[in-house]
Protein backbone atom coordinates (compact mmCIF):
# COMPACT_ATOMS: atom_id res chain seq x y z
CA UNK A 1 0.00 0.00 0.00
CA UNK A 2 1.20 3.24 -0.71
CA UNK A 3 1.91 5.89 2.10
CA UNK A 4 2.18 9.77 1.66
CA UNK A 5 5.25 10.59 2.79
CA UNK A 6 6.34 14.56 3.85
CA UNK A 7 9.89 15.29 4.54
CA UNK A 8 10.10 17.55 7.75
CA UNK A 9 13.18 19.20 9.64
CA UNK A 10 13.87 18.42 12.99
CA UNK A 11 14.40 21.00 15.52
CA UNK A 12 14.90 20.95 19.53
CA UNK A 13 14.05 23.78 22.11
CA UNK A 14 14.36 23.24 25.38
CA UNK A 15 13.38 19.41 26.07
CA UNK A 16 10.72 19.34 23.47
CA UNK A 17 11.68 18.07 19.91
CA UNK A 18 9.96 19.80 17.00
CA UNK A 19 8.92 19.20 13.27
CA UNK A 20 8.94 21.71 10.75
CA UNK A 21 7.21 20.67 7.17
CA UNK A 22 10.78 21.04 4.68
CA UNK A 23 8.96 23.35 2.71
CA UNK A 24 9.09 26.29 5.54
CA UNK A 25 12.63 25.99 6.18
CA UNK A 26 15.05 27.91 3.94
CA UNK A 27 18.10 27.45 5.99
CA UNK A 28 20.04 26.38 9.10
CA UNK A 29 22.72 28.63 10.24
CA UNK A 30 24.92 28.66 13.39
CA UNK A 31 23.64 31.45 15.77
CA UNK A 32 22.91 35.29 14.46
CA UNK A 33 23.05 37.73 16.45
CA UNK A 34 19.88 39.97 16.09
CA UNK A 35 19.94 43.99 16.71
CA UNK A 36 16.98 44.73 19.60
CA UNK A 37 14.10 46.96 18.49
CA UNK A 38 11.92 48.72 20.75
CA UNK A 39 7.73 47.49 20.37
CA UNK A 40 7.77 44.51 18.49
CA UNK A 41 4.66 42.61 18.10
CA UNK A 42 4.53 39.87 21.13
CA UNK A 43 6.88 37.14 20.77
CA UNK A 44 8.93 39.29 18.84
CA UNK A 45 12.83 40.28 19.95
CA UNK A 46 14.92 41.78 17.28
CA UNK A 47 15.54 41.63 14.01
CA UNK A 48 18.68 39.56 12.09
CA UNK A 49 20.66 40.26 9.00
CA UNK A 50 20.15 37.77 6.59
CA UNK A 51 20.90 38.06 2.35
CA UNK A 52 21.23 41.41 2.70
CA UNK A 53 17.70 41.92 4.76
CA UNK A 54 16.68 42.02 7.83
CA UNK A 55 14.29 39.45 9.25
CA UNK A 56 12.48 39.65 12.31
CA UNK A 57 13.45 37.02 14.68
CA UNK A 58 10.23 35.15 16.53
CA UNK A 59 11.10 33.14 19.65
CA UNK A 60 9.08 30.02 19.38
CA UNK A 61 9.86 29.06 23.08
CA UNK A 62 7.84 31.91 24.13
CA UNK A 63 4.81 31.19 21.47
CA UNK A 64 4.88 27.88 22.31
CA UNK A 65 4.71 28.90 26.00
CA UNK A 66 7.83 26.45 26.71
CA UNK A 67 10.13 29.42 27.60
CA UNK A 68 10.87 28.24 31.09
CA UNK A 69 13.06 25.55 29.59
CA UNK A 70 15.50 27.83 28.41
CA UNK A 71 18.99 27.55 29.61
CA UNK A 72 22.47 28.94 29.68
CA UNK A 73 25.33 26.44 28.72
CA UNK A 74 29.08 27.36 27.75
CA UNK A 75 29.11 25.36 24.75
CA UNK A 76 25.97 25.49 22.53
CA UNK A 77 24.14 23.98 19.69
CA UNK A 78 22.02 26.80 19.10
CA UNK A 79 21.35 27.64 15.56
CA UNK A 80 19.36 30.26 13.42
CA UNK A 81 16.66 28.63 11.47
CA UNK A 82 15.30 30.86 8.96
CA UNK A 83 12.13 30.04 7.69
CA UNK A 84 9.13 31.00 5.24
CA UNK A 85 5.64 31.03 5.54
CA UNK A 86 2.86 32.45 2.84
CA UNK A 87 6.05 34.76 1.70
CA UNK A 88 7.03 36.09 4.87
CA UNK A 89 10.62 35.63 6.31
CA UNK A 90 11.76 35.07 9.48
CA UNK A 91 13.67 33.54 11.82
CA UNK A 92 14.20 31.57 15.24
CA UNK A 93 17.30 30.60 17.31
CA UNK A 94 16.54 26.58 18.07
CA UNK A 95 18.74 24.72 20.86
CA UNK A 96 19.83 22.09 18.44
CA UNK A 97 18.81 21.10 14.56
CA UNK A 98 18.99 17.83 13.40
CA UNK A 99 17.61 15.55 10.25
CA UNK A 100 15.62 16.00 7.71
CA UNK A 101 13.27 12.92 8.23
CA UNK A 102 11.02 11.33 5.50
CA UNK A 103 8.01 10.65 7.55
CA UNK A 104 4.91 8.51 6.22
CA UNK A 105 1.26 9.86 7.08
CA UNK A 106 0.92 6.27 8.77
CA UNK A 107 3.41 7.24 11.54
CA UNK A 108 1.37 10.58 12.51
CA UNK A 109 -0.50 10.26 15.30
CA UNK A 110 -3.02 12.55 17.43
CA UNK A 111 -1.16 15.02 20.04
CA UNK A 112 -3.26 13.41 22.68
CA UNK A 113 -1.87 9.84 22.29
CA UNK A 114 1.49 11.35 23.26
CA UNK A 115 3.20 10.26 26.52
CA UNK A 116 3.72 13.87 27.57
CA UNK A 117 0.96 15.04 27.09
CA UNK A 118 -0.96 16.61 29.73
CA UNK A 119 2.21 17.54 31.56
CA UNK A 120 2.08 20.77 33.06
CA UNK A 121 4.88 22.44 30.50
CA UNK A 122 4.01 21.30 27.09
CA UNK A 123 4.00 23.01 23.97
CA UNK A 124 0.70 25.12 23.25
CA UNK A 125 -1.88 22.36 21.77
CA UNK A 126 -2.92 24.90 19.24
CA UNK A 127 0.16 25.05 16.91
CA UNK A 128 0.73 21.41 17.07
CA UNK A 129 -1.00 19.29 14.16
CA UNK A 130 0.26 15.88 15.71
CA UNK A 131 3.43 14.03 16.46
CA UNK A 132 5.68 10.96 15.05
CA UNK A 133 8.27 8.70 17.26
CA UNK A 134 11.61 9.12 15.46
CA UNK A 135 14.91 7.59 16.88
CA UNK A 136 13.17 7.00 20.67
CA UNK A 137 11.72 10.82 20.93
CA UNK A 138 8.63 11.80 20.33
CA UNK A 139 8.99 14.88 17.73
CA UNK A 140 6.08 17.17 17.65
CA UNK A 141 4.86 18.80 14.15
CA UNK A 142 4.25 22.17 13.96
CA UNK A 143 1.38 24.05 12.83
CA UNK A 144 3.52 26.50 10.77
CA UNK A 145 0.79 28.02 8.63
CA UNK A 146 -1.22 28.46 12.32
CA UNK A 147 1.68 30.10 14.19
CA UNK A 148 2.47 32.40 11.19
CA UNK A 149 -1.04 33.89 10.97
CA UNK A 150 -1.03 34.40 14.88
CA UNK A 151 2.72 35.79 14.68
CA UNK A 152 1.90 38.24 11.77
CA UNK A 153 -1.76 38.70 11.07
CA UNK A 154 -3.72 38.91 14.46
CA UNK A 155 -3.44 41.53 17.43
CA UNK A 156 -1.72 44.14 15.51
CA UNK A 157 -1.72 46.84 18.06
CA UNK A 158 -2.21 44.99 21.35
CA UNK B 1 10.81 43.26 0.75
CA UNK B 2 13.58 45.00 -0.70
CA UNK B 3 17.33 44.37 -0.30
CA UNK B 4 19.59 47.42 0.50
CA UNK B 5 18.94 50.43 -1.15
CA UNK B 6 20.47 53.69 -2.10
CA UNK B 7 19.04 56.54 -1.50
CA UNK B 8 18.64 58.99 -4.42
CA UNK B 9 19.80 62.05 -2.08
CA UNK B 10 21.58 61.37 0.50
CA UNK B 11 20.21 61.75 3.98
CA UNK B 12 21.53 64.64 6.78
CA UNK B 13 20.70 62.33 9.64
CA UNK B 14 21.31 63.18 13.49
CA UNK B 15 22.28 60.25 15.72
CA UNK B 16 21.09 60.55 18.98
CA UNK B 17 21.38 58.22 22.23
CA UNK B 18 17.83 57.58 23.77
CA UNK B 19 17.84 55.70 26.85
CA UNK B 20 21.67 53.93 26.01
CA UNK B 21 20.40 52.95 22.43
CA UNK B 22 21.28 54.49 19.46
CA UNK B 23 18.00 55.88 16.81
CA UNK B 24 19.04 57.87 13.71
CA UNK B 25 16.62 61.41 13.17
CA UNK B 26 16.23 63.03 9.84
CA UNK B 27 17.90 66.54 10.57
CA UNK B 28 15.14 68.13 8.10
CA UNK B 29 12.84 69.11 10.58
CA UNK B 30 15.09 69.41 13.49
CA UNK B 31 14.67 73.53 14.40
CA UNK B 32 16.54 73.30 17.85
CA UNK B 33 18.99 71.37 19.77
CA UNK B 34 19.27 72.64 23.22
CA UNK B 35 21.04 71.27 26.17
CA UNK B 36 19.19 71.06 29.32
CA UNK B 37 20.96 70.99 32.64
CA UNK B 38 18.66 69.20 35.91
CA UNK B 39 17.76 72.29 37.17
CA UNK B 40 16.72 74.22 34.39
CA UNK B 41 12.71 74.76 34.46
CA UNK B 42 12.09 74.94 30.85
CA UNK B 43 11.19 71.08 30.76
CA UNK B 44 9.32 69.25 32.61
CA UNK B 45 9.47 65.06 31.87
CA UNK B 46 6.46 62.82 31.65
CA UNK B 47 5.99 59.21 31.06
CA UNK B 48 4.98 60.10 27.80
CA UNK B 49 4.15 63.78 27.44
CA UNK B 50 6.26 66.62 29.05
CA UNK B 51 6.47 70.27 27.63
CA UNK B 52 9.35 72.07 27.12
CA UNK B 53 9.15 75.85 26.70
CA UNK B 54 9.95 77.08 22.94
CA UNK B 55 9.49 80.77 21.86
CA UNK B 56 7.17 81.92 24.60
CA UNK B 57 4.85 78.92 24.29
CA UNK B 58 4.91 75.19 25.42
CA UNK B 59 4.99 72.56 23.29
CA UNK B 60 4.55 68.85 23.62
CA UNK B 61 7.95 66.88 24.73
CA UNK B 62 8.17 63.31 24.24
CA UNK B 63 9.64 61.32 26.59
CA UNK B 64 10.90 59.08 23.56
CA UNK B 65 12.87 56.66 26.62
CA UNK B 66 9.79 55.98 28.53
CA UNK B 67 7.35 55.11 24.63
CA UNK B 68 10.20 53.09 23.76
CA UNK B 69 10.40 51.12 27.43
CA UNK B 70 14.27 51.83 27.79
CA UNK B 71 15.63 53.71 30.10
CA UNK B 72 13.97 56.61 30.69
CA UNK B 73 15.11 60.42 30.82
CA UNK B 74 14.86 61.63 34.43
CA UNK B 75 15.24 65.55 35.92
CA UNK B 76 18.49 63.62 37.71
CA UNK B 77 20.73 64.26 34.42
CA UNK B 78 21.61 66.99 31.53
CA UNK B 79 19.18 65.83 28.50
CA UNK B 80 18.97 67.07 25.48
CA UNK B 81 16.07 68.66 23.49
CA UNK B 82 15.34 68.78 19.97
CA UNK B 83 12.77 71.01 18.43
CA UNK B 84 10.89 69.45 15.69
CA UNK B 85 8.44 71.27 13.29
CA UNK B 86 7.21 69.81 9.75
CA UNK B 87 4.78 72.99 8.52
CA UNK B 88 4.00 71.06 5.76
CA UNK B 89 1.96 68.62 7.44
CA UNK B 90 -0.51 69.01 10.15
CA UNK B 91 1.89 67.84 12.73
CA UNK B 92 2.34 70.25 15.21
CA UNK B 93 5.82 71.90 16.42
CA UNK B 94 6.67 69.44 19.32
CA UNK B 95 10.04 68.25 20.84
CA UNK B 96 11.43 65.07 21.59
CA UNK B 97 14.34 63.97 25.05
CA UNK B 98 17.65 62.64 23.93
CA UNK B 99 19.83 61.31 26.44
CA UNK B 100 23.06 62.13 24.32
CA UNK B 101 23.63 63.87 20.30
CA UNK B 102 26.42 62.53 18.74
CA UNK B 103 26.39 64.30 15.66
CA UNK B 104 25.36 63.89 11.79
CA UNK B 105 26.10 62.13 9.12
CA UNK B 106 25.14 61.82 5.52
CA UNK B 107 23.36 58.37 4.51
CA UNK B 108 23.56 57.12 1.20
CA UNK B 109 22.44 53.32 1.97
CA UNK B 110 19.77 52.25 3.73
CA UNK B 111 18.19 48.77 4.29
CA UNK B 112 14.06 48.25 5.51
CA UNK B 113 12.93 47.08 8.50
CA UNK B 114 10.27 44.22 8.53
CA UNK B 115 7.75 46.12 9.48
CA UNK B 116 5.60 43.11 9.57
CA UNK B 117 7.06 42.95 12.68
CA UNK B 118 6.42 45.64 14.63
CA UNK B 119 3.74 46.55 16.64
CA UNK B 120 3.83 50.56 15.13
CA UNK B 121 5.04 49.85 11.45
CA UNK B 122 5.00 53.71 10.93
CA UNK B 123 7.07 54.89 13.37
CA UNK B 124 10.11 53.24 11.82
CA UNK B 125 11.80 54.34 8.47
CA UNK B 126 14.96 52.20 8.05
CA UNK B 127 18.28 50.94 9.41
CA UNK B 128 21.57 52.37 7.94
CA UNK B 129 25.36 51.42 8.93
CA UNK B 130 26.60 53.40 11.83
CA UNK B 131 30.15 51.86 13.22
CA UNK B 132 30.20 48.16 12.13
CA UNK B 133 26.66 48.08 12.97
CA UNK B 134 22.65 48.97 12.10
CA UNK B 135 20.54 51.71 13.74
CA UNK B 136 16.93 52.36 12.97
CA UNK B 137 15.89 55.52 11.59
CA UNK B 138 13.02 57.18 13.54
CA UNK B 139 9.88 58.53 11.57
CA UNK B 140 9.04 61.31 14.23
CA UNK B 141 5.79 62.69 12.67
CA UNK B 142 4.24 59.22 13.51
CA UNK B 143 5.77 58.55 17.03
CA UNK B 144 4.02 62.48 18.17
CA UNK B 145 0.49 60.77 16.50
CA UNK B 146 1.27 57.60 18.19
CA UNK B 147 2.39 59.02 21.17
CA UNK B 148 -0.68 61.80 21.13
CA UNK B 149 -2.80 58.14 20.70
CA UNK B 150 -1.29 56.33 23.46
CA UNK B 151 -1.65 59.48 26.06
CA UNK B 152 -5.56 60.11 24.83
CA UNK B 153 -6.13 55.88 24.88
CA UNK B 154 -5.06 56.04 28.48
CA UNK B 155 -7.46 59.26 29.28
CA UNK B 156 -4.16 61.78 30.05
CA UNK B 157 -4.49 64.24 27.70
Amino acid sequence: MNTHVQNFFEIRIGRFFFAIQAQYVRRALPVVPHIDVPLMRPNFGGIVLYNKRFVPKLFLDSLLGIGLYRTSVTVTTDSTVILEVDGTVFCSTVNEVDTVASIGDSHIMAVEKSPEFGSPIFPRRDYLLGYFEHRQKSIYILDMLRLHHDSFAVGRNV
Amino acid sequence: MSDTSTVQNKLDVLVIDIGGKLFGVETLGIKRIAEILPEDPSVIIEPYLGSYQFQGGKIPLINLANFFKLGSATRLETIYVLVCSYPETHVETFAIAASKVLGKLPVVSTIPLPLEAMLYPDIYKCTFEFNGSYIILLDLQHIFERVVELVRSEGAL
